[in-house]
């Protein structure tokens, strides 16, 4: 299956607060709760002080690479299938109405302690508000839950995703990138 | 199953059914009751928004996004104290792109510097960035012994565009330490500077 482009996460800045109006936000709440549920039938889940997200969220960073990744016919996981490296992002939404230190994880489908072919390589991207400042942390080969940024403070207002480079067929064994997953500190 | 047990099973079905859709009449009514009063709460915070007067502070600020921030402000400052504290208080203004510049400035100021990996990385860089330039600028491009600076000039938004569309589309050929990008100027005509702080890889990017 390919993924298809899910807009509104390339860097618009920051989310509107939610509508606190009458019955409307009665609704959302409701509508947030089934939501909810449905993520975690899915197998993904925010929880106040972190999530794990499904790397079959994330969209290729150009358009025209849309068509490379695939989810695997024997995981969750998402692999490239173009012979060349491509750019792959997965948006987080954090969780908080403050400034708070988070750590981020990524999970390739290599499975445990298997270091063998070729990682994706992520980094996490925090825009502020205004889509006039990018931060980047280390950019990390992406094994079994590894840490690809210790503490990075995240405001509310910011927005972040993971900028992973997916290896394609080219390399030796590429791996896909089965989930990524934070914490606030 | 007998004919009393099937009009006793008929029975508290229907019940159970009239039960369920009393509880569903009186919560919409109460919904309805609290609609009402969120929204005449909502009329009165909007009259208090429109007659508010407007911070002008961080002109450099996209202005767009500016007058609506002000005004919340000076809403908030008018609005008498709310009866739930603390619950919905906003955070604080995060730094400013200015501020965040001029903190790894001054990390980079102070760094000593390391000739070998200095001369080495500039040149890097110098490449890296200026696959991504276009009609832009690298105004200044300078390392020391964990840091880089780089200052890039956009004589239009289209320029700056692209020039971040090249960079952020293919960041992980740029630099693969960690790497910030700040926008410390913005004319009205669409002249843009940027600061780029590019760190060693293994060290952290000063952040405020």
């Amino acid at each position: 299956m390919a993924l298809r482009k899910t807009e509104s996460t390339r860097f618009s800045g920051s989310q509107p607060a939610p509508s606190r109006a009458g019955t409307e936000h009665d609704i959302m709440q409701r509508l947030l709760a089934t939501l909810g549920t449905m993520a975690a039938v899915a197998g993904f889940a925010y929880q106040a002080d972190g999530a794990t997200l499904g790397a079959i969220g994330g969209r290729a960073w150009k358009d025209s690479d849309t068509d490379c990744f695939e989810t695997s016919s024997y995981s969750s996981s998402v692999r490239n299938e173009c012979s060349s490296n491509e750019a792959y992002l997965v948006p987080v939404q954090i969780p908080s109405n403050s400034t708070t230190n988070y750590r981020f994880y990524a999970t390739s489908d290599a499975g445990p302690n298997t270091t063998i072919g070729t990682p994706p390589r992520c980094r996490v991207l925090v825009v502020n508000r205004y889509s006039t400042d990018y931060e980047y942390s280390d950019d990390i080969n992406v094994w079994n839950n590894t840490t690809i940024a210790s503490s990075m403070s995240v405001a509310s207002t910011d927005t972040v995703h993971y900028d992973c480079v997916m290896p394609g067929t080219g390399e030796s064994f590429p791996h896909g990138l089965a989930s990524v997953r934070f914490t606030a500190l | 199953m007998t004919a009393s047990k099937r009009t006793l099973a008929a029975l508290v079905f229907g019940a159970t059914s009239a039960l369920a859709l009393a509880i569903v009449i009186l919560q919409n009514r109460d919904d309805e009751k609290r609609a009402a009063k969120l929204e005449k709460r909502m009329k009165e915070l909007s009259e208090l928004v429109e007659s508010a007067p407007r911070v002008e502070e961080h002109r450099t600020i996209v202005e767009t996004r500016v007058p609506a921030v002000a005004a919340v402000a000076a809403a908030q400052a008018q609005a008498p104290a709310p009866e739930e504290p603390a619950e919905n208080e906003e955070e604080p203004e995060p730094p400013s792109s200015e501020d965040k510049a001029a903190y790894a400035q001054s990390v980079f100021d102070t760094e000593p510097v390391d000739a070998g990996w200095a001369t080495q990385t500039r040149r890097e860089l110098d490449t890296a960035l200026g696959q991504y330039l276009g009609a832009s600028t690298l105004a200044a491009l300078e390392c020391k012994s964990a840091l880089c600076r780089a200052e890039v000039k956009h004589a239009s938004r289209a320029d700056l565009r692209k020039f971040l569309d090249g960079v952020l589309g293919n960041s992980h050929d740029v630099w693969r330490g960690p790497m910030g990008i700040y926008q410390v100027e913005a004319a009205d005509d669409g002249r843009v500077v940027q600061n780029l702080y590019f760190a060693r890889k293994g060290t952290p990017l000063p952040r405020l």
